[in-house]
């Protein structure tokens, strides 16, 4: 992630549609249609129980297009012995840079009967992630291989209230060693930067993400306020209107002293992409 | 106590459909408090039964009798005489309950008259909620007295996730968020200290994971 994060501007990522109705190519099309848009792309982990390719696949798919690759894991489809193999496919793959994060429970989702596993808590993931490259060494005893390089990060919510146990959820994942945080989406800047004023951003690289206001925003953390949501279901063209929204967000963004990265979750939209980063001059 | 709901009288009548002889047989205990299995129940349901069936163009016999609780030997052992006349029986016991029963009675067809979900407590006359999974290794003092492990909808102890909007749940929004509660909960006991302590994964090997369990006590053996 230094590659990214390391930048005089904000490091850019986006989250890459890859929904397995797509197929191969047009997901290999969308990665390379992002290539000198962003710096990396964050390849999500079956969210709301859709099915996806599987991120390692997507991973070894994308990686001629070479954008570095964030992979996504969540707690709910994988015990500890699954998040470690994936993890050392990501590895394996030149692809290791980790966003630990819980999943949107089965019930909200596509899924509503399948088997929830939630082994491990995404603070857990971090802490398990961090000892292996530490100890060199698996749970299971197992050694790592020589060439072992990991990146971990976490995602976290601004948002949450009450503020003192979401802020006691951000020391512990410091705590546990996240090297990066990919934030909820970001409607409130203002309440974003109070937040961020809290946080030791010596010790954890920020990535706030965009999103356009939809149904699910909550399952992610995103809040909209009042007036928000209000505009965006009185537009006439309501994705025009949330392209106008988040470009007047990362404006704002911007200036948010600590901020290290922005994250599009607008999968799929790789032009919405372009022209945001474009009209928000961020490269 | 073990919380369970009677299933339709459809779904039970179907399962012994190719029986002419059948026994009802409640419990006593925890079935009777959740008004599912008691000999209130089981009287209900073996008229249900017999309505059905003569709906159907068909006769069929029905005993009912309760014992004080199904998961004991003592108790199972007064059945005996209604089980040897009946060619079914109809538990609505829980799943403990009926399982011994199969197990002291092997010859006999043994169908469930409820499903059986979870151990909780009546919260509220006529509600139910659930609050313990069996994980084996209890830390409900760190939590403040509530289970994260059962509570949590993600089993969550180094909570909360990103899900829960104005203090509830993403699964239900009628359910508070449970790590709201364990704050509130913390806060007002003045420790929460507690929250700040990193919680290791669990060992699966002593829950419901390690299914089917077995708990011995040597010192008390006979």
């Amino acid at each position: 992630m230094k590659e990214i994060l390391g930048q005089n501007r904000l490091g850019l990522i986006a989250q890459i549609q890859t929904a397995a109705t797509d197929g191969k190519d047009t997901l290999v099309k969308r990665a390379e249609s992002l290539k000198d848009v962003v710096d990396g792309l964050l390849i999500d982990d079956a969210p709301m129980g859709q099915v996806t390719i599987d991120g390692l696949a997507v991973g070894a798919l994308v990686e001629k297009v070479g954008l570095t690759r964030i992979l996504k894991i969540n707690a709910r489809d994988h015990n500890r012995i699954a998040l470690q193999a994936r993890v050392a496919g990501a590895v394996a793959l030149g692809m290791g840079n980790i966003l630990c994060a819980s999943g949107a429970h089965p019930q909200v989702g596509a899924s509503p009967q399948s088997k929830r596993v939630y082994d491990l808590d995404p603070v857990q993931m971090v802490h398990l992630f961090q000892s292996i490259t530490k100890e060199q060494k698996f749970a299971t005893g197992q050694a790592t291989p020589a060439e072992w390089q990991l990146s971990v990060g976490v995602e976290v919510t601004p948002f949450g209230e009450p503020a003192e146990l979401y802020q006691m959820d951000v020391d512990k994942k410091i705590a546990a060693g996240a090297e990066f945080f990919v934030t909820a989406p970001v409607f409130d800047v203002d309440r974003f930067k109070d937040w961020i004023a809290q946080v030791d951003t010596a010790k954890v690289a920020v990535i706030a993400t965009i999103s356009p206001v939809h149904a699910n925003i909550h399952l992610q953390g995103g809040q909209v306020p009042e007036q928000i949501q209000q505009r965006v279901d009185k537009a006439a063209d309501a994705q025009a209107e949330n392209i106008q929204l988040m470009g007047e967000i990362l404006q704002a963004l911007k200036q948010v002293e600590g901020l290290k990265g922005i994250n599009f979750a607008l999968p799929g939209q790789e032009d919405a992409i372009a022209q945001l980063i474009a009209q928000a001059g961020l490269k | 106590m073990i919380v369970a709901k009677l299933k339709s009288v459809k779904q039970v009548t179907d399962m012994v459909a190719a029986y002419d002889k059948i026994l009802v047989a409640g419990c006593g205990t925890c079935v009777t408090v959740c008004y599912a299995g008691g000999e209130r129940e089981a009287a209900i349901l073996a008229s249900a039964i017999r309505m059905r069936r003569r709906i159907e163009g068909k006769n069929v016999q029905t005993e009912v009798r309760s014992i004080e609780r199904q998961c004991e030997w003592e108790y199972l052992n007064e059945l005996k005489d209604e089980i040897e006349a009946a060619d079914a029986v109809i538990s609505i016991a829980c799943a403990a309950g009926i399982q011994a029963m199969g197990e002291r009675y092997p010859d006999k067809p043994i169908f469930p008259g409820v499903d059986t979900l979870f151990i909780g407590i009546p919260q509220q006359q006529a509600y139910w909620t659930e609050k313990c999974i069996g994980c084996g290794d209890c830390n409900i003092g760190r939590f403040g007295g509530l289970c994260a492990v059962t509570r949590c909808a993600k089993g969550l102890v180094n909570g909360p996730c990103l899900g829960a909007r104005d203090g509830k749940c993403e699964v239900r929004p009628e359910l508070e968020c449970i790590w709201t509660a364990i704050y509130n909960r913390l806060k007002g006991q003045n420790r929460l200290d507690e929250l700040k302590q990193y919680l290791p994964p669990l060992d699966r090997g002593k829950g419901p994971d390690a299914s089917p369990r077995e708990y011995v006590r040597e010192d008390m053996k006979l």
